[in-house]
């Protein structure tokens, strides 16, 4: 489940003049060298959900995964803004040096951009209302900056790295007045470097943006429906899809979901049995009857099979992309007898899909080939009630995060489980010491990360995860941890901690070094003589 | 009666009154201004006559019988401090400011060893006339540098001159060096021990100014120094102490500075670190410092390193918390020790009390606002914490600790008070006896041998000789007002106590050290006068 809920997705926040960074959904880490992977998996294109209740008087699907937050990291670099100095620092996660650039006025909401070569960022500077492209080659970094008149909350970067969007997320500010509407959104094509930017219009409120895969049109979904920017020739508003019963609203804002080619787009309501399967280009659609309340909708890493669960039912059925459209009955459905699954989780490079469910007590988690129908599905059976499940690009391991269950008799606030899914060994639960706030998985599937503790539950630690062995070993860290990350370059990973000048806790996977910095600017301040 | 007076030039001059601690009391000039200072050397005191441009030394040669050198010194006398091992006195002179003739001396720095009679001098021209002097603790360098009390027309306050006093003067010895300065000033140095860093073994000088902090690689003193600015903001913290570890032995890079800044809670951490690829083409060091800012939570009094079994830590005593908080220098996560009471001061006692079953430090913990020493032992940062706090009541806070030399290094005396009451603590049996005095400001002076205690109380002719063993008093009375004590070897191979009176041209009572007799004593009077060649 590739999940761009951006309420939560990329958000990472600083106090007291530290950074504020909201790598908005695909922006955030998405092709950025291994950043990307709070979400646990991921399907295609991107969407937005909350999973859902069904019909029946249980309660909604709690969507976990992509609540975390998502850290800010190319290749081998970290990115950290400080608005109240107007400079972001890029931390060389290799060799731990500490950079120091200037960006405009304000830099607050800071974005990897996929490169080939280099190692790009991109800030926006919410005071200045402009943002600044940093692209770091070799020991040189050279600094571009872009009008953003629109201003913003989140950036939406395509795969490929040639344009970003910045946006406002109106479920990201406090009390928004409900006549502001925020459809100003700003493209910035970052193959150009003359500062030319595009401001346009979209629906009201938008809450995800993205781009297709092959860079011809950027989607907003917003209250007022899909709305669809071309790229090609000077980006501009094309056209609007409109959703569910045309009426729009925050109903149908809450799971939509856009295959990679763009191509279409599929939407699930709180508590009805309809999928709408839309096209992009032509607007049309059609409603795809299941058999019940649909709590779950994720498309598969290819974007070719869209996943629905329906937990009243113990079924979930598997929706073939593109030819659904043509017939909405060319279904599959897998019934899952005696568990109960409402929710689904996607790997990024695996036709797999974990299902499971956070909205009762339950320690199963389902495993079925979203490509193949006629597999029978898996079932691994875990010792404590489910919350959320990580798993790994190629699907050889899940992180099963798990709440402590409601008989009250374990000392443990929240617990994880490690489960060698490909092997079908025995799980390794650990109880952890705190609520978990984030966690990250590498691409490569050898390690994973999960911080714990937040302002009430102040047991700040981190879990380092082997892969294969299942070991776990525990970090303490001096304060609250914000969100955690992997640098794949330099195969290290981090989690940033809350800290007046900043402060990150990076993990070298290699020899199990764990290395604070606190302070990213004071490293700037040290005059070595060189050149003198 | 056997007391014998030899009396030089009878002349008499003003009485100088006495000062504070020990090394004051070994080191300061008398009565607070320059004319004359004394040091003790390892076997003679050495008086620095000021006007006559003129260093004297008096060593006692048997039980009765001193010796009375001369060693002439350059004119504008500024500061003087004898080496590490007693041996050398090295001396730092203005010369004459302004220089009008061509005979005027310039400001220079002369090594006078005391190992040859009359001793030799060793001089090093310096270039500016400057008054500061701070002395390597190994005396390998000497440090010259500006003065509050300088004041010349123009001055630069950023510059310093290094000298390797192990090596003879020449063109690239002294080393000047002006300090890369963003609006500071020197305020206090730090010689490290010997570092394992990037690049090698070395020793730096910790320059704290006023705002920033600046590394020497004493190794290569002649390579730009490194700065680190404390603050990337407009306000600058004011670094007020530095503590220094090599960590591991045989890793290269885990030694580490930490500096204490002034009311604030921040100690910020200097990982010395190799040079990142990408800088050590234009870099000139090896190593450079990646800076850390650690919070210990309330505004630490006093800060040093320590073993734990949980590896290395940072130590800061944070009185307004009434604990000691150690951080892990890796990750900064910092663990607090209440101690029930705010100690302000910290001082790790491993090398005379030993480790703990666990391999790690003790430390010791005193306090200037709270009646109590605190012992800590550092053996348990995982689970329970510390379970080891040691604490020992006193009668009053403590005002300043005083060494006791080896063997007896696990002695130390607490001086509270105003210096009418002592406590003699001991770092092994973790006791404290009580000494007392019934004149203020009564001093003590451990001897080298660590042996006995003297105590002394400027303005009084009273002196008491203390042995360590069981801290019986032996009371004296002499004939005039004693103003300093020296414990110092005899050439005969015995100990002789020397006690300088500041009266008149300042003289000496010679007494035995080990079994002192006012009636065995000789008094060599006219010290100032005597021409001794």
């Amino acid at each position: 489940m590739r999940r761009a809920y951006l309420a939560t997705a990329g958000v990472l926040t600083l106090a007291l003049g530290g950074l504020t960074a909201c790598g908005a959904d695909d922006a955030a880490g998405e092709g950025a060298g291994g950043g990307d992977n709070y979400t646990g998996g991921s399907g295609g294109g991107y969407a937005t959900g909350t999973g859902g209740a069904g019909g029946s008087t249980t309660p909604p699907e709690t969507e976990l995964e992509s609540s975390y937050g998502a850290p800010v990291a190319t290749g081998k670099f970290v990115w950290v803004a400080n608005p109240e100095s107007g400079r972001v620092a890029y931390i060389n996660a290799a060799t731990l040096e500490i950079n120091v650039l200037d960006a405009g006025n304000g830099p607050q909401f800071i974005a990897a951009v996929p490169d080939a070569k280099d190692d790009v960022a991109l800030v926006l500077n919410i005071l200045s209302e402009d943002a600044t492209l940093f692209r770091a080659a070799g020991s040189s970094v050279e600094a571009f900056s872009y009008p953003v008149p629109s201003n913003g909350n989140g950036w939406a970067v395509s795969s490929d790295g040639h344009f970003a969007i910045a946006w406002t997320d109106a479920r990201l500010v406090p009390n928004a007045d409900p006549i502001d509407g925020y459809q100003d959104v700003t493209v910035l094509d970052l193959t150009k470097t003359d500062g030319s930017y595009f401001p346009l219009t979209v629906g009201y409120r938008p809450s995800a943006v993205g781009f297709d895969n092959v860079g011809k049109h950027a989607f907003a979904v917003t209250q007022d429906g899909i709305t669809v920017v071309s790229l090609e020739g000077e980006p501009a508003v094309t056209k609007n899809i409109k959703l569910g019963n045309g009426l729009g609203g925050d109903a149908v804002t809450q799971d939509v979901a856009i295959t990679p080619d763009g191509t279409f787009a599929l939407l699930r309501r709180e508590g009805d049995s309809n999928v709408g399967v839309y096209s992009l280009s032509t607007g049309e659609h059609v409603d795809v009857a299941l058999s019940g309340p649909v709590t779950d909708l994720d498309l598969s890493a290819n974007g070719k099979v869209a996943v629905c669960v329906i937990r009243d039912k113990g079924e979930v059925a598997l929706l073939p992309i593109p030819d659904i459209a043509a017939d909405p009955t060319a279904f599959t459905t897998i019934t899952v007898p005696e568990v109960v699954i409402g929710s689904a989780s996607l790997p990024k490079e695996s036709s797999l899909a974990f299902l499971y469910t956070n909205a009762v007590e339950s320690s199963v988690l389902t495993v079925i080939d979203a490509n193949d129908a006629a597999k029978q599905p898996s079932f691994f059976k875990l010792w404590a009630p489910i919350q959320s499940v990580f798993p790994t690009n190629d699907a050889a391991y899940a992180l099963v995060l798990h709440t402590p269950g409601s008989g009250g008799s374990s000392q443990y606030p929240s617990a994880m489980s490690v489960l060698p899914v490909a092997t079908d060994l025995p799980a390794k639960l650990q109880g952890l010491d705190g609520a978990v706030v984030s966690v990250a998985l590498s691409p490569s599937g050898h390690r994973a990360l999960v911080a714990t503790g937040d302002a009430v539950d102040k047991a700040y630690r981190l879990y380092v995860t082997s892969m294969p062995s299942l070991d776990v070993s525990k970090v303490v860290l001096a304060s609250q941890p914000i969100s955690a990350g992997i640098v794949a370059g330099a195969d290290r990973g981090y989690v940033a901690q809350k800290h007046p000048d900043g402060r990150i806790t990076f993990v070298d996977f290699k020899t199990g070094e764990i290395r604070t910095i606190t302070g990213f600017e004071l490293g700037s301040q040290v005059v070595d003589g060189s050149g003198e | 009666m056997t007391m014998r007076r030899i009396l030089f030039f009878p002349f008499l001059l003003p009485l100088v009154s006495g000062c504070g601690q020990r090394d004051e009391a070994w080191d300061a000039p008398l009565g607070g201004g320059p004319e004359v200072s004394v040091h003790a050397m390892s076997g003679a005191a050495a008086l620095v006559d000021v006007y006559a441009d003129r260093v004297i030394f008096a060593s006692p040669e048997t039980e009765d019988s001193l010796a009375l050198t001369q060693a002439p010194i350059d004119h504008g006398y500024a500061a003087s401090v004898p080496t590490t091992g007693g041996d050398k006195l090295v001396v730092l002179t203005r010369g004459d400011v302004p220089r009008r003739r061509a005979d005027d001396q310039g400001p220079s720095l002369t090594v006078l060893d005391t190992k040859v009679s009359p001793p030799s001098a060793t001089r090093y021209d310096l270039a500016d006339p400057l008054s500061g002097l701070a002395m390597d603790p190994r005396s390998e360098f000497a440090l010259v540098y500006p003065s509050t009390a300088d004041s010349s027309f123009v001055q630069n306050p950023n510059e310093l001159v290094l000298i390797k006093l192990t090596e003879p003067p020449s063109s690239t010895n002294p080393v000047p060096t002006t300090l890369r300065s963003f609006g500071g000033r020197p305020e206090g140095f730090t010689f490290t021990p010997d570092l394992s860093l990037p690049g090698g073994k070395s020793r730096l000088l910790v320059v704290r100014t006023d705002r920033d902090v600046a590394l020497i690689d004493l190794a290569a003193p002649e390579k730009p120094e490194i700065t680190v600015k404390l603050s990337a903001g407009v306000d600058s913290p004011h670094p007020v102490g530095v503590a220094v570890s090599d960590g591991e032995a045989d890793d290269p890079n885990d030694a580490r500075v930490a500096v204490r800044l002034e009311n604030d809670s921040s100690v910020i951490l200097l990982d010395l670190l190799p040079t990142p690829a990408d800088k050590a083409g234009t870099s000139p060091h090896a190593f450079l410092p990646a800076p850390n800012i650690i919070d210990v939570g309330g505004v630490p009094a006093d800060i040093a390193f320590g073993k734990t079994d949980g590896g290395l830590r940072m130590l800061a005593t944070v009185p307004s918390k009434s604990a000691l908080v150690l951080v892990e220098p890796a990750t900064g996560v910092a663990t607090s020790v209440a101690l029930g009471a705010p100690f302000d001061h910290l001082s790790i006692v491993t090398e005379i009390v030993g480790e703990t079953a666990k391999g790690s430090d003790v430390a010791l913990l005193w306090s200037t606002q709270s009646p109590s020493v605190a012992f800590v032992a550092l053996g348990s940062t995982v689970g329970k914490p510390y379970k080891a706090v040691e604490r020992l009541s006193l009668d009053r806070p403590i005002e300043a600790v005083i060494d006791v030399p080896a063997p007896n290094e696990n002695l130390k005396i607490l001086v509270t008070n105003g210096g009418t009451s002592f406590v003699v603590l001991n770092l092994l049996a973790r006791t404290a006896s009580p000494l007392n005095a019934n004149v203020s400001g009564t001093q003590v002076l451990p001897s080298a041998d660590g042996q006995r205690l003297w105590m002394f109380a400027p303005g009084s002719d009273a002196l008491a000789l203390v042995n360590v063993e069981n801290l019986h008093p032996q009371n004296l009375l002499l004939n005039y007002p004693v103003t300093r004590t020296f414990d110092l070897a005899r050439r005969d191979g015995g100990r002789a106590a020397l006690a300088l009176h500041g009266v008149g041209s300042m003289a000496f009572t010679l007494l035995d050290g080990k079994a002192p007799s006012v009636d065995k004593s000789t008094e060599y009077l006219g010290i100032l006068l005597g021409d001794y060649q």
